[in-house]
């Protein structure tokens, strides 16, 4: 038990070391990144929930508007000078300020439409469910709901198992 | 009014009343023989209420001589002046008129010869074959003898089987033995009762009239007969030809050991003659036993005091005074065995609870004169007569009680144990009441008293009161008979109470007490009763194989209805609705009974009527849940759509970076 939580750390501080190491040879990229990738920090720190479906939701869309950026900045000339000048063009603010409003806005809305399909389904299964009872009811009576004591009133079935004088004429004779 | 036919062979016609012919329970009227076209015979419809003695019937057939009045057949007729069933009796018509019109009617007195020749020796010869048949006749009274032709020269014996033997007979006409009992409890008696009969009859036509033609106190008719013997008492003053005082008081003779048999009789009228004896009296007691003001002096006298005072009874049998007289005064070994016999000693009837008291008197009386009828709670029978006295006392409570106690008491245990040789006739008859001792305290439909009524008389007609006008005797009539019934517009109850069930019970081989049973347990749904009822019938119906019952089924398909209601699935009720009203129309029960007995139908009907009603429950609750999540969609709906966001978000932004990267890399 030890052993594995030694080895854990361990491994958590080479992947800090590696990254780190990252970030110094790629720091213009990384403050691109940070800054465009503002939206999704806001949507972080907002986001109450457990599984932080707003910051998944927000940051993907995020970053594919911050991408192009980054590509930008790779292909051009990767320095803070073309950091800055990427991040001083109001077209790719537009872009990245856009395609996170995007992720807001599925985000909002998600939940509405999925509201009106499960309440679409909900009343699908109850109307499935009373015509069910509907028909119990016409095949074996009130009795089934439970609104009567019981429709056996009536009897318990089946427990069990010539010379001839003109009787059958004397009601003439009477 | 008009013709009716009995079994295709006889015509009756209801309108052509011949009165000089009808019996005290039977009205006779005029028939006409189909097959032979013979119109010599009379019909006589006889009373409903009164048991005839049909069993004789078969023992008549070929009956030799024209000393009797001969029965030809029986049967049940429609009979529309009274508005029912009732019996007939076919007999042979007498050529010649009735001797005595009525009891009251004066003749001419017959002579000599003319009793001798043409009623003595032909009524010798009829009584012989009547015993050597193992039959009695016990109807022998001036009123019911004919003559056979015009000439009135030969004189026959009228009809003994529209009434229980003796029950039409004066008390001057019957032994001292029969005339102690009730009317229909006098018992098929012997030949030597005949004989009696045959001697009064015989001093009836030597003076012309009835020797006693009128008895103000039967009470003390018996008494004087018992104390001075039947002949003097019945022969009086009347002035008898020295000649015929022989035969009288060889036949009017109280001992049975005295008492001419037929032989005797026969050779006094082919002409032997010997000096008459004294009647023997018997024996007196040193001093009377009082009882109720009058002194007994003799055993069967304080025997009848005893049973006809029978309030009085209990207190005089516990007393000193009886033990002494007994013990004393009667010096008698054989009555004091008896006496030890049937209660034991003087001191367990004094130590005896008081409710012992008409059980006690019975036996003392018995014991007194084992002969003599059975004598318990004021009513007298002799054990073959019990049946006959149920049958026309049914209706009177009193009777039934009586005759109930008398099958539980004990009492015919000590009758049995005082007799000394019993007639194997007389046997069988105590073997069904020994049987019969068993059903009379069961409470169900099939037993009790009723069905006492039934096992007593196997030719006894069915008296439910839905029925009882239709006169049924054989259980293959039943069917048409509630057929009958259920055309009617007042429909009974149900199509069976305790009489028929006791009917079915005692004379049906084929309906035993496993199928009767049931009605015991009385069931409060009416639906049940009347399957109970049903598979009976049934039974009844295809035991028999008379014929369809439309109206009988229509009934039962009535009184079933609550059964075929409590079918849960509707489609299967109308489907068995639909099945009940055709097997009804085909009028068998069997079939009725076929559908709604089914038990396996109704079994599987309830258990998936479980099924339906659990499913029912089942959906409810999947409705409320769903209704519960339907409020708190909105909770679930957020969740639920965040995550559909972050993986729609995840996907555009999947295809976004992918088409991004192609379109530099390009």
């Amino acid at each position: 038990m030890a052993n594995r939580s030694a080895s854990a750390s361990a491994t958590k501080a080479v992947l800090v070391m590696v990254v780190a190491g990252t970030m110094i040879f790629t720091l213009p990229t990384v403050m691109v990144l940070t800054v465009g990738m503002i939206p999704t920090f806001i949507a972080y720190a907002t986001d109450r929930r457990k599984e932080k479906y707003k910051t998944v939701s927000v940051g993907s869309l995020n970053f594919v508007g911050a991408l192009p950026l980054l590509v930008t900045l790779w292909t051009k000339d990767h320095s803070f000078d073309m950091g800055f000048s990427v991040l001083s063009d109001p077209f790719n603010w537009l872009m990245v300020l856009g395609s996170s409003s995007a992720g807001w806005t599925i985000y909002l809305v998600a939940p509405s439409i999925v509201s009106i399909f499960l309440q679409a389904r909900i009343e699908l299964s109850v109307e499935r469910l009373k015509k069910r009872q509907v028909r119990l009811v016409e095949e074996w009576g009130e009795g089934v709901s439970g609104d009567r004591k019981s429709n056996q009133s009536g009897s318990s079935l089946g427990n069990s198992n010539k010379e001839q004088e003109d009787v059958g004429d004397a009601g003439s004779a009477q | 009014m008009g013709i009716v036919v009995l079994k295709d062979q006889f015509e009756i016609d209801d309108s052509l009343h011949l009165p000089a012919y009808d019996s005290p329970t039977a009205k006779a009227h005029v028939c006409k023989s189909l097959t032979d076209g013979q119109s010599s015979l009379i019909a006589l419809i006889c009373d409903a209420d009164v048991p005839m003695r049909t069993e004789l019937l078969e023992g008549l057939k070929n009956f030799p001589g024209p000393g009797l009045v001969k029965p030809v057949d029986s049967g049940v007729v429609n009979w529309l002046p009274t508005g029912r069933r009732q019996p007939v009796l076919i007999c042979e018509k007498p050529l010649g008129s009735r001797v005595f019109e009525t009891l009251d009617t004066v003749i001419q007195p017959l002579s000599d010869n003319q009793i001798i020749g043409g009623f003595l020796t032909p009524a010798i010869a009829t009584l012989r074959e009547l015993a050597s048949r193992g039959l009695t006749h016990r109807n022998i009274r001036p009123s019911n003898i004919f003559y056979a032709d015009d000439s009135a020269r030969l004189i026959m014996l009228g009809e003994c089987i529209s009434a229980p033997p003796g029950y039409n007979q004066p008390i001057s006409f019957e032994t001292l033995e029969t005339g102690m009992a009730n009317d229909a409890g006098r018992g098929m008696g012997t030949p030597s009762d005949d004989l009696f009969s045959l001697g009064v009859t015989l001093l009836s036509l030597l003076i012309g009239r009835l020797p006693v033609t009128k008895i103000e106190d039967p009470y003390q008719f018996m008494l004087d007969r018992i104390n001075i013997g039947s002949y003097a008492s019945i022969v009086g003053s009347h002035r008898i030809q020295q000649n015929m005082i022989e035969i009288l008081r060889g036949l009017l003779a109280d001992d049975l050991a005295e008492r001419w048999p037929l032989s005797d009789v026969e050779l006094w009228a082919n002409g032997r003659r010997m000096t008459p004896k004294q009647a023997k009296l018997p024996t007196k007691a040193a001093r009377p036993l009082p009882i109720a003001g009058f002194d007994h002096e003799n055993i069967r006298s304080a025997a009848h005091g005893l049973s006809q005072n029978w309030h009085l009874s209990g207190d005089i049998i516990r007393g000193q005074d009886f033990d002494t007289w007994i013990q004393r005064s009667l010096s008698d070994e054989q009555i004091v065995n008896n006496l030890n016999k049937a209660i034991g000693s003087i001191q367990a009837i004094q130590s005896a609870p008081r409710a012992e008291d008409p059980r006690l008197i019975a036996k003392v009386i018995l014991a007194l004169d084992p002969a003599g009828p059975i004598r318990l709670g004021g009513f007298a029978t002799h054990v073959d007569g019990i049946g006959t006295t149920l049958s026309v006392g049914f209706d009177d409570e009193v009777t039934r009680n009586q005759i109930a106690e008398l099958l539980v008491s004990g009492v015919l245990k000590t009758w049995l144990g005082l007799q000394g040789r019993v007639k194997s006739e007389i046997m069988n008859f105590y073997g069904v009441l020994e049987k019969v001792e068993g059903f009379i305290n069961l409470p169900g439909a099939g037993f009790g008293i009723e069905r006492v009524l039934y096992e007593l008389n196997p030719y006894q007609h069915c008296v439910s009161p839905m029925i009882e006008h239709l006169y049924i005797t054989k259980t293959s009539e039943l069917i048409p008979a509630l057929e009958a019934v259920a055309q009617s517009d007042n429909l009974p109850p149900m199509p069976m109470d305790r009489h028929i069930a006791a009917f079915l019970s005692a004379h049906s081989e084929h309906i035993d007490e496993r199928i009767m049973r049931p009605l015991t347990h009385k069931d409060n749904r009416p639906a049940d009763e009347a399957l109970k009822v049903m598979r009976i019938l049934a039974r009844v119906q295809s035991v028999y194989s008379n014929g369809a019952a439309p109206a009988l089924c229509a009934w039962l398909k009535d009184l079933t209805n609550p059964a075929v209601q409590s079918f849960n699935n509707n489609k299967l009720r109308n489907q068995v609705e639909r099945q009940v009203v055709q097997a009804a129309e085909t009028g068998f029960v069997v079939a009725l009974m076929r559908i709604l007995d089914d038990s396996k139908v109704m079994e599987l009907d309830k258990e998936n009527y479980r099924k339906a009603q659990k499913e029912y429950e089942e959906c409810s609750a999947q409705i409320h849940r769903m209704d519960a999540g339907l409020e708190q969609k909105e909770n679930l709906a957020g969740e639920l759509g965040e995550q559909v966001a972050a993986v729609i978000a995840g996907v555009i932004a999947s295809i976004g970076t992918t088409v991004i990267v192609m379109i530099y890399l390009a």
